[in-house]
């Protein structure tokens, strides 16, 4: 927790398999990155999609660093430990994001508008005259291939870790197959003579881009002001920290209790109540509350 | 005597929204597998790919290829060579070479303009017309003050499948075939 050494027990074994799956997650973006870059020529659907998937390492990268922060005590500087640093990492990858989808964006539109007409030449392989199109729809098809999988591996670790991180990645990668087939309609449109095909494709996954960027943002901001503790991907009160606001609104029921969220876990505040002699935040009775490690501490202000 | 349908499948007769693929199947794995789908069902739509506006199936059908011969030295120098790639272009499309000689920047307009099916002449690697038509590889090659300009032909951008008949002939004749 938040000021000690390493991840709760209760999670540690899940926290292991982010990381692994995180590592999985860098090695096949990397190979789709290789893949989608030798293929992509002169497409704009395709160079827009390499885009998206190179910012895709970004969060898995976060996660990695945010997770090696975290198990971080606290320290002289830093009294609170670094829960929030995944919050940091993803803040700048969510600005990133949304400001590379508005300027691909701009340029599909542009293309649009101008009518300009995409070629896509060929190449010689032994001695067959091949379609470079051909390389660029298998690159396509295999970047929608490794997403689906880690995507839904890890929507369930993110629930049960509480990880807005990992749950917001798991999210990107559910939207990349959509990524993956506009990218291939368009080149695949392109090839039956349609010139608009590759750049309205790269129109819709720039918008893909700019909507992950979006989501990134308002996860990223809504800690950084001190917001509720939301239930994953959405902005209402989650069922934990509601379990514990009733428990002390219940045990201190003059007082206002003020919740807030860092990283994953919840600190409460109980403001006009003293703590009772003997308080123990660890054994405090709090019906409903399933994950008891989330509650890093309840603090008073008389 | 009715069979059951096999487990995880629905009738084919459902209609459904998921009537065509295992129940278990979620919609990235539908959209994976229709793509591969359209995949295999393009070389199926005849001549693939297709130009944008058509520049193959117009020059087949009138019988002529409407070339651009920029002028300059390299038109003297390599005539044989610009000759014999024409005729391959010709014999291949089906249509006789119909040529017209000027100065580079009015037959690239001209080709921009669908005036033009293909140009052939002098041009530099770094040039500004590279990214407004297809240059395909060069016939012939020469470095002038560590700039590389090839004798190549150039088509207008998007006719995808005509870029690829001239991208064939030029390696053929390079190859010496």
């Amino acid at each position: 927790m938040s000021e000690k050494k390493g991840h709760p027990k209760e999670i540690r074994a899940d926290i292991a398999a982010v990381q692994r799956l995180e590592y999985w997650n860098i090695a096949w973006t990397i190979s789709i990155v290789a893949a989608m870059g030798l293929a992509m020529g002169g497409s704009q659907a395709m160079k827009t999609a390499w885009v998206e998937d190179t910012l895709g390492l970004v969060p898995p990268i976060a996660i990695l660093v945010a997770l090696r922060y975290e198990a971080r005590a606290s320290n002289r500087r830093y009294h609170y430990g670094f829960d929030r640093v995944n919050g940091l990492g993803f803040l700048i990858a969510a600005v990133a994001l949304a400001a590379v989808g508005l300027v691909l964006l701009k340029n599909a539109v542009g293309t649009l508008i101008t009518a300009d007409h995409v070629t896509i030449g060929s190449t010689r392989i032994w001695g067959h005259d091949v379609w470079l199109g051909w390389f660029m729809l298998a690159a396509q098809a295999y970047a929608t291939i490794p997403p689906l999988i880690i995507g839904r591996k890890e929507l369930p670790l993110a629930r049960r870790l509480r990880d807005k991180l990992v749950h917001t990645d798991a999210l990107m990668n559910k939207a990349n197959w959509q990524t993956g087939v506009a990218g291939f309609l368009g080149v695949a449109g392109l090839g039956l003579g349609f010139w608009w095909a590759d750049s309205a494709a790269a129109a819709l996954i720039s918008l893909s881009i700019i909507l992950d960027g979006w989501k990134a943002l308002r996860v990223a901001t809504s800690e950084l002001v001190d917001g509720i503790p939301c239930e994953l991907g959405e902005s209402r009160l989650s069922d934990d920290a509601n379990a514990v606001a009733r428990a002390l609104r219940k045990a201190f029921p003059k007082s206002r209790v003020l919740m807030r969220e860092t990283g994953r876990y919840m600190r409460a505040e109980v403001v006009g109540a003293s703590p009772p002699k003997g308080f123990d935040v660890m054994t405090f009775e709090i019906p409903g509350l399933e994950d008891r490690w989330r509650l890093d501490s309840v603090a008073f202000r008389p | 005597m009715r069979h059951a349908p096999a487990a995880g499948w629905t009738s084919p007769l459902d209609l459904g929204p998921r009537s065509a693929f295992p129940s278990g199947m979620g919609a990235s794995s539908r959209a994976f597998l229709i793509c591969l789908g359209l995949a295999a069902l393009l070389p199926a739509c005849g001549a693939y790919p297709r130009d944008i506006d058509g520049t193959s199936e117009r020059v087949r059908a009138a019988g002529i290829v409407r070339v651009g011969l920029i002028a300059g030295p390299a038109t003297a120098r390599d005539r044989a060579l610009i000759g014999a790639y024409l005729g391959r272009v010709g014999r291949a499309a089906g249509a006789a070479p119909r040529i017209v000689t000027g100065g580079a920047e009015p037959l690239l307009a001209g080709l921009e303009a669908d005036r033009l099916d293909l140009v052939l002449g002098e041009i530099a690697a770094d040039s500004p017309w590279v990214s407004d038509v297809a240059v395909i590889e060069p016939l012939a090659e020469r470095v002038i003050e560590r700039r590389r300009i090839g004798l190549s032909p150039i088509a207008r951008n998007g006719e995808n499948r005509w870029i690829m008949l001239l991208e064939r002939e030029a390696r053929d004749m390079k190859a010496g075939g």
